[in-house]
């Protein structure tokens, strides 16, 4: 009798759960289209895209790939869900618990890279090599691009744009003023940065908005390659050294210490989109970031070579473009594996990365689009760069370093910024290091 | 007589002074809102920002409106069926504890206490799991069916709460009258009960409507993300755009200002019955 | 409670009525029981693990200094945080007391942070702490005190307090109400009587007024204590546990283990220390509510 009637409140409860939650579904359907495929005989081709581009220029940029798209493939409805926050920390989880539940979008965006990975060990994402080949991306992409999206000899994603993370943006009226050249190593950084404040107190030689822990890495960076090269540089984020020992990291540590008087002051309560306006201004000498900054300070009125200038960054002992590279996905059970092709193929296209490139400011990928298709001089830099130079994957937001490592990581810098112990920082990186296997983690990227 | 009277008006003054103060104090973070919400990024940059604004910049609240446009809406999709099905549960079954002689009443009541007033943190993950499960992550019928997990046990002690104060004369005349407990739910107790029930559903549409935690770890994207997120997430994405982070707080904080203004005296006793104390 | 004998109900009644409530308190107690479970499990990745780890999760813990740091912080929320808002409620409760009629006019003005989101108190708090766009710091300039302008948030040591300061000025008005509700239930013949003997205001309050609301005390430290064991809205939208990690709390180290590095086990485990935590206050607070109600 117990047992009955057990099963007849769960039964009470099942039903009256259903009963709440009928209406909601029926509003979602007539809503939004995701979920109005339910008559299989009539299917309606669409793609449902998740991305994260939602800020200003981004989304005129999605926009240009969404008009390729139209171009090539008419009959095709896109619903577009933009996820506002910059790729935050929830996104992951909830991409990845809507893929264990088996509802993915037909294509999602992704880093390639070691972010890449953490799909395709979930065994989420189906691999992309008929695309790959369809466009011979084996000759038109880098071969680094290659590495970053193959696991066990497969391709798991389709890049199409690479942001350069090291540039120096610096105020021109400021360096010429006080007849500065921009740096060049983390030496010749801390000697303007020096000079800038002893001839102008009031300046924060430095900028920074360390609220985003990540920016706080994106300075370190550029110090580690500055003091070791990229060699060293891919082999401390993979794990490959013995961190509390190492003395090229150790010196790092300590000229990224030798800047913290250089600092803008109140770094921890600001975003690293708080500084490109002082930095136009000239209340900021100068600033370590991606090449985002520059549509920024562009949208704010800031003219490049006149109020602002960037060079790569450190020029020695080897320039390098340090990259971040936006990626597409097939994830396993979709429900227009067509509509992903034609997606995931309009990507892969040159006229789509060059016209997409110029609005969301980074570049294109594909070798075919040239220099020249960038209005600006930065970019334009940063395509030659990509060209001519060691491309090196930026160890932020997960391309090369594993998440976990780098969420522990920016938190050691951050407070290092506050503490300067070097020995304290060596320590618990070299602890989250090996308690977290990065080695292990990193496999990835050495196999051949 | 009315000397006196003077005299004690009077003696109030400084005590007046001293509570005029504090309010300031209390108001100034809304009135800051408020006014740096209708400026333009000209005036914010110029950093005045105790001074009233010149004009009515009422462009920043539709620049936030259209930002926050679909959170909102998902907000509103969300607490209100929530709202409404907590309240339900909850005092139905609040009403059967509160007022029928049950063996188990205490060990029910007890346990639900404690599952009220733990923190949510204690259970997000399993939460996740259990919609991820039931395939209704980042779905508005997911956070439904998540915040009634959590929303139901807090509505079912307020309305016992409440009901514990209904006179027993009613319900002895019901039953005489052969009357049996889902009549008396239905047509006695609810009509005698509005204060619990419009009580409680204020501070649960409040407590879901404002709620960020749930909101941030189930939802991406505007399918079906709620208010708050977008709110945060305007803050975090757009720097330096004051006015209209301002406008955007405004725009989230209208629904529960609006029921605290008009509907104070229930989200009060409402507030009061949650921690028990009745 | 008082049952009332005489409307009779049968078992289909007990299932009708409580099924439902019962289903969603099992259902939270099984995600508890659920939690503990993985804090004995090695399980990272979003993918379910079962692989029993015994109390590693928590040795692992225990070593961390962050997860000190959290814990410390919390700790000094339950002071920094309850102490002045029970005081300053209790305080203003009484000023209204006096106020006569205009207790009207005040008490919301007190009471309306209550009804705004964290979010929404987290964006404002952000304007009025910022270090140099910011309200505080403004004001301060503007009436000539620019020397006591701080770096707030942007400071490692100030910004925990800061946030505590968000939430004193949210959360005054709940104690406020508390206290109001505790005077107003004291008979009316102490006052007369003390005001008979001649007590100033001052010795009703300290003599009258305070030994009497001891069980709204009671009840406004169990609340906000249960509050500075869960926060964590204030904390992300403010600081997002910075400068460095030092506004860390432990439902944001639980978060971003959890969600960030995907730690599962390792997050269940703060999970079930913030448990441990809350239900040291919860479960005697419930069984105190439960006997009152019996009588």
């Amino acid at each position: 009798m117990k047992r009955l009637l057990t099963l007849l409140a769960i039964a009470a409860v099942l039903a009256s759960s259903l009963v709440a939650c009928a209406p909601v579904p029926q509003v979602i359907e007539k809503e939004v289209v995701v979920t109005a495929t339910p008559v299989p005989v009539v299917v309606e081709k669409e793609l449902t895209v998740y991305h994260w581009w939602t800020a200003g220029g981004e989304k005129q940029a999605m926009d240009v790939i969404f008009k390729h798209f139209r171009a090539a493939n008419p009959d095709i409805k896109i619903v577009d869900n933009p996820l506002a926050g910059g790729g935050g920390i929830t996104l992951k989880t909830v991409m990845q618990g809507m893929l264990a539940a088996k509802m993915p979008p037909d294509t999602f965006q992704s880093l390639s890279g070691s972010e890449l990975k953490m799909y395709v060990d979930g065994a989420y994402l189906d691999p992309v090599d008929d695309v790959w080949a369809a466009n011979n991306l084996d000759t038109n992409y880098p071969a680094v691009i290659n590495k970053m999206v193959t696991f066990n000899g497969k391709k798991y994603g389709i890049p199409m744009n690479a942001h350069r993370a090291n540039w120096l943006f610096y105020n021109v009226p400021l360096f010429k003023e006080l007849g500065l050249e921009p740096p060049t190593n983390v030496d010749e950084l801390i000697a303007v940065a020096k000079a800038i404040k002893e001839a102008r107190p009031e300046v924060s030689p430095i900028g920074l908005g360390s609220r985003d822990k990540w920016t706080a890495i994106f300075l370190f960076d550029v110090v580690l390659l500055s003091e070791g090269g990229p060699d060293v540089y891919e082999q401390f984020y993979t794990g490959q050294l013995d961190v509390e020992t190492d003395p090229v990291i150790r010196a790092a540590m300590e000229k990224y210490k030798a800047l913290i008087p250089y600092l803008y002051p109140y770094h921890g309560a600001k975003i690293w989109s708080d500084i490109p306006g002082p930095l136009g201004e000239g209340q900021i000498g100068m600033m370590v970031i991606g090449d985002f900054a520059a549509a920024q300070l562009v949208q704010a009125g800031y003219v490049e070579g006149t109020d602002w200038e960037a060079v790569g960054f450190p020029q020695e002992p080897e320039e390098v473009f340090l990259m971040i590279v936006d990626t597409f996905t097939r994830p396993v059970g979709i429900k227009h594996p067509e509509a992903n092709t034609a997606w995931l193929n309009n990507l892969a296209d040159p006229d789509t990365q060059a016209e997409f490139n110029i609005i969301k400011g980074s570049i294109a990928i594909h070798k075919d689009v040239p220099d020249s298709n960038y209005p600006d001089d930065l970019h334009q830099r940063a395509s030659a760069a990509f060209k001519g130079k060691r491309i090196v994957p930026a160890s932020a937001h997960g391309a090369l370093a594993p998440q976990n490592f780098l969420s522990d990581w920016q938190d050691i810098l951050t407070r290092f910024l506050y503490t300067g112990d070097v020995d304290a920082a060596l320590s618990q990186t070299a602890l989250v290091m090996t308690s977290y296997d990065v080695a292990g983690q990193s496999e990835w990227y050495w196999a051949k | 007589m009315r000397k006196i009277n003077i005299r004690k008006r009077l003696s109030k003054l400084p005590l007046l002074f001293v509570l005029t103060v504090a309010a300031l104090v209390w108001l100034l973070p809304m009135y800051t809102m408020v006014a740096n919400s209708l400026k333009t990024a000209r005036e914010i940059s110029r950093a005045q920002y105790y001074l009233p604004p010149r004009g009515l910049e009422l462009q920043n609240y539709v620049t936030a409106f259209s930002i926050l446009q679909q959170g909102l809406l998902n907000s509103l999709l969300v607490s209100l069926p929530t709202t409404l099905i907590a309240v339900f549960l909850g005092s139905w079954a609040g009403f059967f504890l509160s007022r029928m002689r049950f063996k188990y009443s205490q060990t029910i009541f007890f346990a639900t206490t404690i599952a009220t007033f733990l923190p949510y943190q204690v259970v997000l993950f399993p939460l996740t799991k259990l919609l991820v499960t039931l395939h209704v992550i980042n779905t508005r019928p997911g956070l439904i069916l998540a915040y009634l997990i959590l929303n139901t046990p807090m509505a079912m002690l307020i309305t016992a709460t409440f009901f514990e104060m209904i006179p027993v004369e009613l319900q002895e005349a019901a039953g005489l009258d052969g009357c049996g407990p889902i009549t008396f739910y239905w047509r006695i107790l609810l009509p005698v009960g509005r204060l619990a029930i419009i009580s409680t559903a204020i501070l649960i549409f409040t407590f879901v409507w404002n709620d960020f935690l749930i909101a941030m770890a189930m939802t991406q994207g505007p399918l079906a993300q709620m208010a708050t997120p977008v709110l945060a997430g305007l803050k975090g994405n757009y720097a330096q755009v004051w006015h209209i982070q301002m406008a955007g707080a405004m725009i989230t904080s209208v629904p529960p200002l609006l029921i605290f203004i008009f509907l104070g005296r229930y989200f009060v006793s409402g507030l009061m019955a949650g921690t028990l104390k009745g | 409670m008082r049952p009332i004998p005489d409307m009779s109900y049968n078992r289909l009644h007990i299932l009708l009525f409580l099924a439902p409530i019962f289903i969603i308190v099992l259902l939270l107690y099984g995600m508890i029981a659920w939690t503990m479970a993985v804090s004995m499990d090695n399980w990272v990745g979003m993918a379910p693990v079962w692989k029993f780890n015994g109390l590693q999760n928590y040795v692992t813990l225990f070593r961390m200094e962050r997860f000190w740091g959290s814990l410390r912080n919390n700790l000094t929320w339950m002071v920094a945080f309850i102490i002045p808002s029970a005081m300053l409620g209790l305080v203003l409760a009484y000023g209204l007391v006096l106020s006569g009629r205009a207790e009207s006019l005040f008490r919301p003005l007190f009471l309306y942070p209550l009804a705004l989101s964290f979010v929404v108190t987290g964006t404002l708090w952000a304007w009025m702490y910022d270090p140099e766009a910011g309200v505080i710091n403004n004001i301060l300039k503007s009436i000539g005190l620019g020397s006591l302008s701080q770096p707030w948030i942007a400071s490692p040591r100030q910004a925990t307090f800061c946030l505590i300061g968000a939430a004193i000025w949210q959360y005054t008005g709940f104690a406020m109400t508390l206290y109001l509700a505790a005077i107003r239930d004291i008979p009316g013949e102490i006052f007369e009587a003390a005001k008979v003997d001649g007590a100033s205001d001052m010795q009703i309050f300290r003599h009258v007024v305070v030994p009497n609301v001891t069980q709204a005390t009671m009840v406004t430290i169990a609340m906000m204590t249960i509050f500075s064991l869960k926060v964590f809205d204030l904390v992300w939208v403010i600081t997002f546990g910075g400068p460095g990690t030092s506004t860390e709390v432990l439902g944001f180290f639980m978060f971003v283990a959890t969600y960030r590095q995907q730690f599962v086990g390792l997050g269940a485990a703060i999970s079930v220390i913030i448990l441990i935590l809350a239900a040291a206050v919860v479960v005697p607070y419930a069984w105190w509510s439960m006997k009152k109600l019996q009588t």
